[in-house]
């Protein structure tokens, strides 16, 4: 991001790519959409901060992943949130492959789907993902090796199809 | 690189292509107004201490007690009333737009706030006017929560309707969804619920749905011994194609951790004939 961009500048640069990786941890694009809206409104009001920082993106993300974490904590806690039963979560149009990991990815511990988002879809080291989720690296090394072993068995693949670079 | 990343990439920007976003200047009015409503809570408690502080220290000082009414009758809390009504109410969520309670609407400001999230997420719904208005339909008290219902007036030509509901606690916190929408075409009777009310020593479930005008009573079936309930549709005016249902039923407490309580619905007409029906299937997501 260019030094002092304007918030205009940076939302617009940002906002699609945040809510692609929210809508892969939260599994709905509506609550991924409101989160997204969320981090970005708390940065608004923080943005004569933020504009200094190296990457504001990182901060706005790490926002947002606390509030996709909180938002899966509450709808466990299923007397408080009351889990609605309602019509399925919303999807966005994909191929049938893709439907099927984001549903497999959705069955996931919810710091899995970050790691996994964050490591394949941000492209950030092990080191900045255990930044942005508070955790020490190895259990960010065991968080992504156990969420693409949990994908590969639910999806009936090896997981080396998934490892392969 | 990896197939994982190609398939996570391709639901990313399937997510970023057909997700809604305001835009920025929407984002910094909302920041900006929640600034203010931050703002003016800070003033009002610094008003609250102050007036606090106040009353300590004439009560301290031996100072004589103020004329009628005395002191005990008035509370330091409710003197700063004004202030604290001053600054703006604003919702974080989207605009609810326009919205119209011709039943009334739950009391007070928590009240209010329970309407417009509902509201603004009706607005998510792809359906009605616009700027048209978000009508509250109806809503009660139960168990300790507020149920609420709101839908939008369909526009000529929709076969579907927008309707929303939400179960709130007593201080504002809750759940909410939207119903209907283009790909969700108007059916004779629709149900969903929530499960795991504590109240009163026990769970309680509930059922909320739309159902065809022709219905004079809803019956809706559960599993696991729980008695069946009847239930009276709340009638809708002329705006809108279906009326509406709502129910809480006890749920066994050993079982609380069941997803789905409900077997079946049925709709039956003023003459006891079955107008509709719908056969639940049991785990998360699942409606009727």
């Amino acid at each position: 991001m260019a030094a002092r961009a304007s918030f205009e500048e940076f939302y617009a640069a940002t906002v699609d790519r945040l809510l692609g990786h929210l809508f892969l941890v939260t599994g709905d694009l509506h609550a991924a959409e409101e989160i997204v809206q969320e981090a970005f409104t708390r940065a608004s009001m923080r943005w004569s901060r933020l504009r200094d920082y190296d990457v504001p993106e990182a901060w706005v993300r790490r926002v947002a992943m606390n509030l996709a974490a909180d938002r899966a904590r509450s709808l466990r806690r299923q007397t408080r949130a009351m889990v609605r039963l309602g019509p399925p979560s919303a999807v966005p149009a994909v191929s049938v492959e893709t439907l099927a990991l984001v549903q497999a990815l959705g069955s996931l511990p919810v710091r899995q789907r970050q790691a996994i988002v964050l490591h394949y879809l941000a492209d950030l080291p092990v080191a900045e993902i255990a930044q942005a989720l508070a955790v020490p690296i190895g259990t960010v090394k065991s968080l992504l090796a156990r969420g693409r072993r949990a994908l590969a068995a639910k999806l009936g693949e090896s997981e080396e199809v998934f490892d392969r670079a | 690189m990896s197939e994982l990343r190609e398939r996570l990439r391709e639901a990313a920007d399937a997510a970023a292509r057909e997700g809604r976003t305001p835009t920025a200047a929407t984002v910094v009015a909302r920041g900006r107004r929640r600034r203010l409503r931050l703002a003016g809570r800070t003033a009002a408690l610094l008003v609250l201490a102050l007036v606090a502080v106040t009353v300590a220290t004439d009560r301290r000082s031996g100072q004589p007690i103020p004329l009628a009414p005395p002191p005990s009758t008035r509370p330091p809390a409710s003197t700063p009333a004004p202030v604290t009504s001053s600054p703006p109410d604003v919702s974080v969520l989207p605009d609810p737009g326009e919205v119209q309670a011709p039943a009334g609407s739950p009391p007070g400001k928590v009240g209010r706030r329970m309407v417009d999230d509902v509201a603004s997420e009706l607005a998510r719904c792809q359906g009605g006017d616009p700027d048209g208005p978000k009508v509250l339909v109806a809503w009660g008290k139960e168990h300790g929560r507020t149920w609420l219902i709101l839908a939008k007036p369909p526009r000529p030509g929709e076969d579907w309707l927008c309707w929303g509901n939400g179960l709130f606690e007593a201080d504002g916190a809750g759940g909410m969804g939207n119903e209907g929408g283009p790909t969700s075409p108007l059916r004779p009777l629709r149900a969903s619920g929530s499960q795991n009310l504590r109240s009163g020593g026990r769970y309680w479930g509930q059922i909320i749905g739309a159902v065809t005008k022709q219905a004079a009573r809803v019956r809706v079936q559960f599993r696991k011994g729980i008695a069946p309930i009847e239930l009276e549709p709340i009638r809708t005016d002329d705006r809108f194609p279906v009326n509406f249902f709502t129910g809480f039923y006890p749920q066994p407490e050993e079982e609380k951790h069941l997803q789905w309580w409900v077997t079946k619905v049925i709709a039956y007409d003023q003459a006891g004939r079955k107008v509709a029906e719908c056969q639940a299937t049991a785990g998360p997501g699942h409606s009727c």
